[in-house]
């Protein structure tokens, strides 16, 4: 097979050689590479993945010299493979959505490896056809390793990749990079082990740890809506803002992940990583440029500046909770500790709220309420700023309230912003009332959002870390956390399970944060 | 009367049609575009006899160019830019200047114009005259074959084939679109016209460029070019409308890909017009050129 038809990787450079490209808009076309999936038998690469893969393609946006290897232990032949693939970016994107031209395209440069993780023959194998892979599709030795298996088997992936010659070291004619999915250990001990493992074959700039959470367009937006504006700087400190809420709240419960969520609890699946990013974006310093790393050390100096509360603070400072039987939606649904594979007496929080503080001159004193829980009341991932009350009431009869200006960042569903103030009623009387400006990105802009993996599998093939977190990040997460999951784990909570299905989450959450804003 | 106004009015958007087959879906989508954006929205409707605003919308069938400016001039929002975009048949319409000379921005789709040729050739009159910026849909439409074209010669080896071109051929369901493929390609590869239909390149080399109407209206259906060694073809699929497959021919070869075509709706196009913040210098010597190709055929 000869070379195809393609754009020039990051075309936008390119505009000098090519008169043709002058002013004109081009996706940034990744370099030509080939990906290997590991764990492609499994559930994030048959719904999150391979749709995502197909989408790339249907954009237009995956190089044209571009290869696809699976390797897992599900026995599959390519021709089953394809056909699994097909069907799962069927089922995702819906059937109309598949173009047969555009699958056949793809599917040609597919194909699977039944391996077992501890046979090193088989990572050799995996050499010989990524090197099949880039003579016959010219895709230049750039390879992208993505571990989408169970965490326990990311250090023999890592060790086995080196023994069969596929590390950076040994692939000198191209670039060789690691995607590690979350989470990135389940412990402070554990994170840095694996981090350790890691280093032995790859260098930072070729890791890329990814937080899905991160690739979703509404949070990229927070750091638009900062910086790209000038209103919002000026009074985006302890001078203007009383307390920031961040909410990640599901109406679901574990589903069918229930042996690997007893074991970790929503401090670890969701505070950790995806809360305390949207944290590090909404608290950092306006960063240098927009480069990957100067980005990420402004979210490293948040973090390094988050005090991790002393054991006898965690009280104080952390609620947890774990769901019962309840309503979710109109429906009963049974309570966490008799959802599948999960313990009859199990002491995982399904809920967890924390307060923290940023010892920085910007934050000092403001406390960040974070929550996160499962079989709440409503789906909601959002921030609220609450901003200072008035200092002196010169409007408004005396039963008026005067509420606190609020701006709120939707991340999903409805992504949008919408800021809270106070207006005067129409009519004689000086009533005033809270109204809402609102801004919805669907309808503001017109277009859908793509997919947080979509974006994120482009920008790794790309080589732009911005999106990805950092080593020292990650670090530092587990250093802020780690107290808390230390007293929790070692105290028994006893009122559990402590809210229903269905709630606002357990009643001692209000009591760390009476203004926590209704699901 | 009441006309559309947003809360915050950032521009007045002026919207002139003429087309009875056409007027219900332009009505349908300015009424989106109006209630997308902060803006004053006054769509004329000259099928319509001549009526006092209703909405958004008033009836000026037979209305005189003069009547008509002064009126629309009245219900327009101070202190922001205006915008007209016209769907109106002819550029030569008196209409079309007066109202052209309240707006900063003109707005066409020349495949909509009775005659496709002389709308290019009026839009590029304006275009070198006055300091409006004009933006024409049938040349926004172009945006994913200029860029397919354009990736034939990311790959260096092709880029060597660039200025041994001989001929373009172009396929469209409407001529506009096929001039402003050959203009476009002559002002970017400093091609100058030298003959009915030809263009020659810095060495004196002619190209010969042919322009074939077929399929639906505002549709490309095809952009081939040939070099000495190579064609280069871009050519939408046979079976699937939404697929466009590019073929290189030849020595150096390169296997077929195919990638999609998406169809960009008129709601769209339009903001893109209206909301490009500057004069776009490149389709500004695609539209000249295209009108120095149309002048070889006179």
């Amino acid at each position: 097979m000869a070379k195809a038809v393609a754009p020039k990787p990051d075309g936008a450079a390119h505009a000098a050689a090519n008169p043709l490209r002058e002013g004109i808009e081009s996706n940034r076309v990744p370099d030509p590479c080939t990906i290997v999936f590991f764990g492609a038998s499994g559930d994030l690469f048959k719904r999150m993945l391979i749709p995502a893969i197909y989408s790339l393609r249907a954009d237009d946006i995956l190089p044209a010299n571009f290869g696809l290897i699976g390797f897992a232990r599900t026995p599959y032949t390519d021709e089953q493979f394809r056909e699994y693939c097909k069907q799962a970016a069927e089922q995702d994107l819906g059937k109309d959505a598949i173009k047969d031209q555009l699958w056949e395209d793809l599917a040609q440069r597919i194909s699977y490896i039944t391996a077992d993780f501890d046979d090193t023959s088989h990572f050799e194998a995996l050499k010989q056809k990524l090197e099949e892979y880039e003579k016959n599709f010219g895709s230049g030795h750039n390879r992208l390793f993505y571990l989408a298996t169970p965490p326990s088997v990311f250090p023999k992936i890592i060790d086995q990749l080196k023994k069969a010659g596929l590390d950076p070291a040994s692939n000198p004619d191209g670039w060789t990079r690691i995607i590690v999915e979350k989470p990135f250990g389940t412990d402070l001990a554990s994170a840095r082990a694996l981090q350790t493992e890691v280093e032995k074959v790859f260098s930072e700039s070729q890791v890329y740890r990814i937080d899905h959470y991160l690739g979703k367009e509404t949070v990229q937006d927070i750091m638009a809506l900062r910086f790209a504006n000038t209103i919002f700087e000026p009074i985006w400190s302890r001078n203007y803002i009383q307390s920031v809420q961040i909410t990640a709240a599901e109406t679901l419960g574990v589903e069918a992940r229930g042996a690997y969520y007893d074991n970790a609890g929503a401090l670890r699946d969701m505070i950790q990583n995806h809360v305390l990013n949207l944290l590090a974006l909404v608290a950092m310093e306006p960063p240098a440029s927009s480069d990957a790393d100067a980005i990420r050390n402004e979210k490293y100096k948040v973090f390094s500046a988050i005090e991790p509360p002393a054991h006898e603070q965690v009280f104080d400072m952390s609620v947890r909770g774990q769901y019962g039987p309840g309503t979710v939606g109109g429906e009963k649904v049974q309570g966490y500790r008799s959802e599948p594979d999960v313990a009859p007496n199990s002491n995982t929080e399904t809920y967890a709220a924390v307060k923290l503080f940023i010892n920085s001159w910007r934050w000092a004193g403001v406390p960040f309420f974070l929550r996160s829980g499962k079989r709440l009341a409503r789906k909601v991932s959002e921030i609220v700023i609450t901003f200072n009350p008035i200092p002196h009431r010169l409007f408004g009869e005396k039963s008026d309230t005067i509420e606190q200006n609020i701006l709120v960042i939707k991340i999903q569903p409805d992504e949008g912003v919408s800021i809270r103030f106070n207006a005067k009623v129409p009519g004689p009387k000086n009533h005033i009332r809270g109204v809402t400006m609102d801004f919805n990105y669907g309808t503001g802009f017109g277009v859908e959002s793509a997919p947080a993996y979509e974006r994120l599998l482009a920008d790794a093939m790309r080589g732009d870390a911005t999106l990805f977190t950092r080593w020292d990040a990650v670090q530092r997460a587990w250093e802020i956390v780690m107290p808390i999951l230390d007293v929790w784990q070692s105290i028994k909570d006893r009122s559990f399970p402590n809210y229903a299905a269905g709630s606002e989450g357990p009643a001692a959450a209000n009591e760390l944060n009476p203004g926590w804003r209704t699901l | 009367m009441t006309v559309a106004t947003a809360s915050t009015t950032t521009v007045n958007l002026i919207a002139f049609a003429e087309d009875p087959a056409t007027v219900p879906r332009l009505r349908d989508r300015f009424s989106t575009f109006a209630q997308k954006h902060s803006c004053r929205a006054i769509f004329l409707d000259a099928t319509r006899p001549a009526s006092e605003p209703e909405a958004n919308e008033m009836g000026v069938a037979g209305m005189p160019a003069e009547k008509l400016r002064s009126l629309v001039h009245d219900l327009l929002a101070g202190g922001v830019g205006s915008a007209l975009f016209w769907a109106g048949r002819d550029l030569s319409d008196p209409r079309f200047e007066a109202l052209a000379s309240l707006g900063s921005t003109v707005v066409v789709d020349s495949s909509r114009a009775g005659d496709g040729k002389a709308s290019i050739q009026k839009l590029a009159e304006i275009g070198a005259s006055t300091d409006r910026f004009v933006r024409d849909l049938s040349y926004l439409r172009l945006l994913p074959w200029q860029d397919m074209v354009a990736q034939f010669f990311d790959d260096e080896d092709l880029a060597r084939e660039l200025p041994r071109i001989a001929a373009v051929e172009v396929v469209s369901g409407s001529e506009p679109e096929a001039y402003y493929v050959a203009g476009w390609l002559a002002s970017r590869l400093r091609w100058k016209p030298c003959g009915r239909n030809e263009l020659c390149n810095d060495a004196g080399d002619v190209i010969k460029v042919t322009i074939e109407r077929r399929g639906d209206p505002r549709r490309v259906l095809s952009v081939i070019l040939r070099s000495e060694n190579c064609t280069f073809g871009a050519e939408v699929d046979a079976n699937s409308p939404e697929i466009v497959c590019l073929t290189v021919s030849g020595k150096p070869k390169r296997d077929r890909r195919c990638a999609p075509l998406h169809d960009v709706d008129l709601v769209s196009l339009v903001e893109q017009a209206m909301f490009v913040p500057h004069n776009d210098p490149v389709f500004a010597e695609a539209l000249q050129m295209a009108r120095a190709i149309l002048d070889t055929e006179r």
